[in-house]
């Protein structure tokens, strides 16, 4: 399974209605020739997909889709793979800025297709995938905007712990010094310093 | 293959889970961070960057996944990695401790010798800093053979820094802000 985080610069709804535009993907995934819908139902969807990058592959692929949070998919059908699902993740970034992109990727070429060389195409065509989608979004800024951008990030309101920096005691024998978490002692003469 | 780690020490696991998941603090205590930025946070889950010390300039994303006062889990997202999970397992344990057992998971892959980051997999040397880290906030800090006079002490509050002389409490505000005693 291979996996990447991306920052896409653009809310969470935006990014959502991106990934579930299925026909609107030839304009925009790297290597999309064509991707048609055969079928929709509540938020599933059965797509005819062509991708041409290192080798033209024709599947099907279902999604399925939970609004604004994920979107999975999965190959049902396709002559050239044996297996090809994953996932795109979201969620808000913490700087509010855009949206963070969690997306996983497994594919199966069969035994003729060494997995490390499998797993390195993936990683590279999932990347240029973020990077082709920050420039989709920036090119068509919908009119979902900022005001529907999904759950808040959260910003938790707990109480803060004292925290104990520095504590120095005199004693009999001269002063002991706890400094974040370690313990010196200093003699009276005020020049020799031990850690007990 | 895994490399394990336990420790009781003192303090609930509460204090110890919220060190634990505090990610911006944590390049003040974890061993080798050099810093951490805090990407997403959603429920339990948090997605963070991890920039570790040294001159190769390391940085990893880590999907960290919560169960409230019982376990924290750091699963780096990058394939060449060779860490699959970090695991830390909380469990009360008597007069106020608690038993801290982590668990770093290897990947078996020859990144485990070229990723420069491999030397600072140390679950004991993680929690010995732990450990030091939880006693700053030990609510009555006891300092072994010192009785005497308390001449010195600042603490961080909710109030901000505080100090006290000679039993007087001061605040201290940043050089260059409005002074305040």
């Amino acid at each position: 399974m291979i996996k990447v985080v991306f920052n896409i610069h653009a809310p969470r709804q935006n990014v959502y209605a991106a990934l579930t535009d299925y026909a609107g993907y030839k304009t925009w995934v790297p290597g999309c020739e064509r991707c048609e819908v055969l079928s929709s139902s509540g938020n599933v969807t059965d797509t005819q997909v062509v991708m041409n990058s290192a080798k033209r592959m024709e599947l099907t692929l279902r999604f399925e889709a939970e609004p604004i949070q994920s979107l999975h998919f999965r190959m049902t059908k396709s002559r050239d793979l044996k297996g090809y699902s994953g996932t795109y993740r979201l969620m808000n970034a913490a700087d509010q800025k855009g949206t963070v992109v969690i997306a996983e990727l497994e594919i199966d070429a069969g035994f003729m297709a060494p997995k490390f060389m499998v797993d390195r195409m993936a990683t590279k065509a999932l990347q240029d995938t973020g990077e082709a989608l920050n420039g989709h979004l920036k090119r068509t800024p919908s009119a979902a905007g900022a005001a529907s951008a999904g759950p808040r990030a959260e910003k938790e309101m707990k109480a803060r712990r004292n925290k104990h920096v520095l504590r120095v005691v005199k004693t009999q024998a001269g002063y002991r010094v706890w400094l974040l978490g370690e313990i010196l002692d200093v003699t009276a003469s005020g020049n020799k310093i031990r850690l007990p | 293959m895994a490399k394990r780690s336990a420790s009781v020490v003192p303090g609930d696991p509460a204090l110890i889970y919220e060190i634990l998941t505090g990610y911006e603090d944590i390049a003040e205590w974890m061993p080798h961070v050099a810093g951490v930025k805090l990407l997403a946070k959603e429920g339990d889950l948090v997605l963070a960057e991890v920039r570790l010390q040294g001159k190769a300039q390391v940085r990893f994303t880590m999907e960290c996944i919560h169960s409230r006062d019982k376990e924290v889990v750091w699963l780096p997202v990058e394939n060449h990695i060779p860490i699959s999970q970090i695991r830390w397992e909380l469990a009360a344990a008597p007069e106020g401790h608690c038993k801290v057992s982590l668990t770093v998971d290897q990947r078996l892959s020859m990144a485990r010798f070229t990723w420069p980051g491999s030397r600072f997999i140390e679950p004991a040397k993680w929690l010995r800093a732990l450990k030091k880290q939880i006693s700053l906030f030990q609510p009555g800090l006891v300092l072994p053979d010192s009785e005497g006079e308390r001449i010195l002490e600042i603490v961080e509050t909710e109030e901000g820094l505080v100090c006290w002389i000679r039993g007087r409490k001061y605040k201290l505000v940043p050089a260059g802000g409005e002074q305040t005693r």
